[in-house]
């Protein structure tokens, strides 16, 4: 039985590998995702272990919970006093103490900035000759007076800065002038993970990026030799006792550290995993399609075993191991791919977060794993309904020229799709109104099996009244073409189906694409009355001197600085913003509920309409919160604003903000022009104070408006560029069933060419049965996709989407695309059926 | 079980199949077609028997049912003492791999395995090892021992019917059931077929069901039995080619011109 599978899978190989070809793209993405995540895990441990190489305690403050990172800065803790230095640096073990200083500084040089794409401009303290330093001199001398740095060997060489150079120093509060000393290298590597590295002496960092003279962010602690982290971690716990600081072993902290990168990069393998699922459920329904058709051409051969003696389920076996043979096939091919696709995609990160330089391609026995069992599973879950028809072929079958396979009623599987059809409308709407996102998904995932379970019975009303133009242009080819894609109802719908899938979630997300653009727009018509918005690329963050210099420029009215932070509401993290005291009322458009918002005294919180509701508040309402740094505070409400997007839910006055928060860095700037001031002038003013920190932008509304819907159509472009994966994959299906219909219709066509049917009008035929069926597909996509947009687009409603906008002429290109995708699939099935030789394909059995 | 049969079954014969009363019906209402109509025939151990008569005469019907590939409307089958009409599928897969052969007319070899493993089929599917020296008695007197490795398409189809009856023969079955194996041979590999056949009637005592409508063909069989309009309506013993020739002439069957 192995050995007749096998041979089977052989003489069928060009039709399987077309079949493997589907899944092989599904499991390269899976692996090659897998194996991004593991290298880029590997390189952070590698990263941050070089970091606390030689240090085996680390001291640091402790904090109330840990902030999202998505609300603003996550690692609000307090500082380790002075002191406490001292007297670790006694504790019985301990080699070394040092304070680690570490904060934000941003290199200027000949006017430039020193940035590198997004990656975090840091500042710290030079440690000195301890083993816990990791940074080594490879050029200069380390530095010792206020204005002397030393910078990292990938910054200098970038810039093309020397030891000797002058440069600036943007830091918090101020920007002083400086001189380059020495370049270093960060432990083994070059770099950290593409990070700028501007190190002070130790006093000087301390004065420059914590505003302190005896305070530190970490200490760390080398052992003496013999003492192990664990001994070393419980002595300094224990003469620490009573002091809120935490004490971390090195493993501990390297781990803490890493795990923070880590959890940033999760999104993006979660968002690859999820598309490379949605390619592996475009390929089910190829190789569904495919068993089935062969299962079918094959009838008689599979009568004939029966009648030689095999059972039924030596039957179904035989079905089922052929597809186990072609899973493990494109289960080997798929995971080398996957290698490939790993490359670049890490070729892809390094580029994007320069001198990001990623350890050894990690290959885990997990990965392995994974891809050959989606492989494996995946096709022979998809050939068991086939296999299983297979097995119900009667013998006498072999003896009969006529016979059709039974399949289950059609009438039984409109009914099905029917009741799906209801169920995911039900499911869809009751989880748009609650917001519940899995009700959406069961909602649109339901109806998508709906309209495929339909797609026969609609193949019949669409594909004839969209075949009904093909005569008229075509003659006789359009004919015969449209009655081809007509002929098997289910073979089409599966077909279609599958190019359905990749269309229906291309065009749910350039709706919601446009959607998000049209109300983003309106958004900041309505809420932002500031003149000019001031970010830094990628909203990194921005010196809070950047404000006090803006402000001081003339014919400017008001500046109101923007920065972020996670506050505990109960036990749900929420985002806060701090923002100027008395000017969020000029720059942002803020409707007045109830209350005060001109101006934010201390201890005073602004909050939208929505969050009052929800927790019954009201103007002068005690509001109990946590901070990461304070812990408990109580704040009151002194106003009440309606919904908006810009403002969020809560918004606290800077004074608050800092009392409350380490961070003193903000991410938007917006200033707003005094009544009488001519603009031009105001921007040239700001351009100018915005010298000394090149690496801002400047953009007036319409600038950022056009910024953000740039920025919405890149998220667009990579998500499309992902669906495009299970686009193709489609089409190698389409390629696959025309193949096969075309081997199935051998006599067929020789007939045709017999009786004078030329081979241009043979490739004709088939070309326009490819056009019928793929258009077919992208229409019910675009169908679909223009549901589940409008019904996604609803339920963001609360998040300030409250536009539908259609793309139309997006959605037109799509069909034009399923047209080109019919035209390109038919390209070789027709060339084989236009090379057939008339007289043998008349002969052949 | 076999006893009661035994009982019920007197007199004990000598059949290697046997149909009692077998009636089969295609279809229903206006489609309904009997295509054998209460048949009841012996098909003795050892001979060669051929089933003769027009198209659609229910020949290929009655091989069907006594071989359990088709199910009987009414009526019961006997494969040597073994009642085929109350089996189940599993039952009739065992029957039908160890206890039957089949040659087709068309379409009997598969055609992705090569003669060797097309003829070896019947005991892998059974997973079980060939008798080595019955299974070189079979190849030698199918004369094919040099075309062994080649696949269906690379055979004549006199060759490719000769690769089909060492495929039938190779498990030893009881009976072999052939349906128009020369029905797409010309002449002479039809006479070379044919004497292949006779031969392993006479020499290893195989028992033959054969379906033609070729006088000659019937010629090499021991028996022959003529149905029309799905009743046998007559029976020759040691039948040559005249006789009949005259026999389907008295009937009024159309004789056949050269296929
Ligand atoms: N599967 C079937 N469905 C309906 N009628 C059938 C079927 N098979 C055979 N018949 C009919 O039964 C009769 C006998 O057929 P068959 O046994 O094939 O005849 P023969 O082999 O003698 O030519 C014919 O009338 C034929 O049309
Ligand atoms: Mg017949």
């Amino acid at each position: 039985m192995l050995r007749l599978a096998l041979k089977g899978a052989l003489a069928r190989r060009l039709r399987l590998a077309l079949t493997a070809a589907s899944i092989v793209i599904g499991v390269a993405f899976v692996s090659g995702t897998l194996v991004l995540t593991d290298t880029l895990n590997a390189t952070f441990d590698n990263i941050f272990g070089d970091a606390a190489k030689g240090v085996s305690v680390v001291v640091r403050g402790q904090q109330a919970f840990a902030g999202s990172s998505e609300n603003g800065p996550a690692d609000e803790r307090a500082l380790v006093p002075e002191a406490m230095l001292q007297k670790v640096s006694h504790v019985p073990g301990v080699a070394s103490a040092s304070g680690v200083a570490d904060g934000y500084a941003q290199l200027v040089y000949k006017g430039k900035a020193v940035v590198n794409g997004g990656a975090p401009n840091l500042g710290t303290a030079w440690v000195g000759d301890v083993p816990a330093n990791p940074l080594h001199l490879v050029r200069g001398r380390a530095p010792v007076a206020a204005d002397e740095v030393v910078i990292d060997e990938k910054s200098a060489a970038k810039f093309h800065i020397a030891v000797d150079g002058p440069v600036q120093v943007v830091v918090s509060g101020r920007t002083f002038a400086g001189k380059v000393v020495g370049i270093v290298r960060f432990g083994s590597n070059s770099a950290l993970a593409g990070a700028t590295v501007t190190a002070f002496a130790p006093a000087t960092a301390q004065r420059l990026l914590l505003g302190t003279h005896d305070e530190w962010t970490t200490v760390q602690l080398s052992a003496q030799p013999g003492v192990s982290q664990e001994t070393l971690q419980q002595r300094v716990r224990t003469s620490l006792s009573g002091e809120h600081l935490q004490v971390l072993t090195e493993k501990q902290y390297v781990q803490d550290q890493a795990d923070n990168v880590k959890s940033q990069f999760k999104f993006f393998n979660v968002l690859l995993l999820v598309f490379a699922f949605i390619s592996v459920f475009v390929a089910v329904f190829i190789i569904f399609n495919t068993f089935t058709v062969l299962v079918a051409q094959r009838t008689r051969e599979l009568a004939l075993l029966r009648a030689l003696g095999a059972s039924r389920r030596q039957m179904l076996s035989s079905v089922v191991l052929e597809a186990g043979i072609v899973g493990v096939v494109a289960g080997v091919t798929g995971l080398g791919l996957g290698v490939l696709v790993a490359l670049g995609l890490r070729a892809l990160i390094s580029s994007l977060a320069d001198g990001l330089e990623t350890v050894a391609l990690q290959v885990q026995m997990r990965t392995l794993i994974v891809g050959m069992l989606v492989a494996v599973l995946v096709t022979v879950t998809a050939a068991v309904v086939p296999a299983f028809r297979a097995s119900r072929v009667p013998p006498v079958a072999a003896m009969r020229d006529d016979f059709v396979l039974p399949t289950a009623s059609l009438r039984r599987r409109n009914r099905i799709g029917f009741a799906l059809l209801i169920i995911g409308g039900v499911l869809l709407a009751s989880g748009v109104r609650d917001g519940s996102a899995l009700r959406i998904g069961l909602g649109a995932l339901s109806m998508f099996r709906a309209v495929t379970a339909l797609s026969p019975l609609l193949s019949r009303p669409i594909v004839g009244g969209v075949g009904r133009a093909l005569p008229r242009f075509w003659g006789t080819p359009g004919r015969l073409a449209r009655e081809n894609a007509l002929r098997n109802p289910r073979r089409t719908a599966a077909t279609a189906s599958a190019l359905m899938i990749g269309v229906a979630l291309t065009t749910t997300m350039s709706v919601m694409a446009a959607s998000i653009t049209t109300s983003a727009n309106a958004a900041i018509d309505d809420s932002v009355g500031a003149d000019f918005i001031i970010t830094a690329n990628n909203f990194a963050p921005v010196s809070d001197s950047v404000a006090s210099a803006v402000a001081s420029v003339p014919g400017v009215g008001a500046v109101t600085s923007f920065r972020f932070g996670s506050m505990k509401v109960g036990n749900s993290v929420k985002q806060v913003q701090g923002v100027t005291d008395d000017t969020v009322a000029d720059t942002l458009r803020l409707k007045v509920a109830s209350g005060d918002v001109r101006s934010i005294v201390p201890g005073s919180v602004l909050v939208s309409q929505d969050a009052a509701d929800s927790h019954h508040w009201h103007v002068g309402s005690p509001v109990h919160v946590t901070f990461a740094l304070t812990r408990a505070q109580t704040l009151t409400i002194a106003g009440i604003y309606e919904k908006n997007p810009i403002a969020g839910d809560y918004m606290i006055g800077l004074s608050t903000y800092d009392a409350n928060f380490r961070n003193r860095l903000d991410v938007v700037v917006a200033v707003k022009a005094a009544e009488s001031a001519n603009l031009g002038e105001v921007r040239a003013g700001l351009a100018r104070a915005l010298k000394p920190t090149p690496s801002l932008q400047l953009r007036d509304q319409t600038e950022f408006k056009q910024d953000q819907k740039r920025q919405i159509n890149q998220v667009l472009i990579f998500v499309l560029a992902l669906l495009l994966l299970s686009l193709v994959i489609a089409w190698l299906g389409i390629v696959n069933t025309l193949a096969l219909s075309v081997f199935e219709r051998t006599r067929e066509i020789g007939l045709l060419r017999a009786v004078g049917m030329a081979t241009r009008q043979v490739r004709r035929m088939i070309r326009l049965e490819a056009v019928v069926i793929a258009l077919f597909g992208a229409l019910l996509g675009v169908l679909l996709g223009l549901g589940y947009g409008a019904a996604l687009v609803q339920a963001l409603h609360s998040q300030g989407v409250d536009t539908t906008s259609i793309p139309v002429l997006q959605l037109v290109g799509y069909l034009v695309i399923g047209v080109l995708a019919g035209i390109t699939a038919a390209w070789w099935p027709a060339r084989r059926a236009s090379r057939l030789d008339v007289l043998q394909a008349i002969a052949s059995e | 079980m076999t006893e009661a049969v035994k009982i019920l079954d007197l007199p004990t014969s000598d059949a290697a199949a046997r149909a009692e009363h077998v009636t089969k019906i295609y279809g229903e209402g206006g489609t309904r077609v009997v295509a054998l109509d209460a048949v009841s025939a012996e098909f003795g151990r050892g001979k060669f028997t051929a089933i003769m008569g027009p198209s659609g005469s229910g020949k290929s019907t009655l091989m069907h049912c006594l071989a359990g590939l088709d199910s009987v409307s009414d009526g019961r089958v006997f494969l040597g003492d073994t009642d085929l009409t109350g089996l189940d599928d599993k039952a009739l897969t065992n029957v039908r791999r160890d206890r039957v052969g089949f040659v087709f007319q068309s379409f009997n070899l598969v055609p992705t395995l090569t003669a060797l493993e097309n003829i070896r089929l019947p005991l892998d599917l059974a997973g079980r090892d060939p008798d080595p020296g019955w299974l070189d008695t079979v190849i030698d007197t199918i004369g094919l021992r040099d075309r062994l490795g080649h696949r269906p398409t690379e055979l004549s189809g006199g060759q490719q019917q000769r690769v089909a009856c060492a495929r039938a023969m190779v498990s030893r079955p009881e009976v072999i059931f052939a349906d128009e194996p020369t029905g797409n041979l010309d002449s002479r590999s039809s006479a070379e077929l044919l004497a292949f056949l006779r031969r392993s009637v006479d020499q290893t005592g195989q028992t033959i069901v054969m379906v033609t409508h070729d006088p000659a063909a019937a010629s090499y069989a021991d028996r022959a039995l003529f149905l029309a309009d799905g009743r046998i309506v007559e029976e020759l013993d040691n039948p040559t080619a005249e006789r009949v020739l005259d026999l389907m002439k008295r009937l009024d069957v159309p004789t056949p011109t050269e296929t």
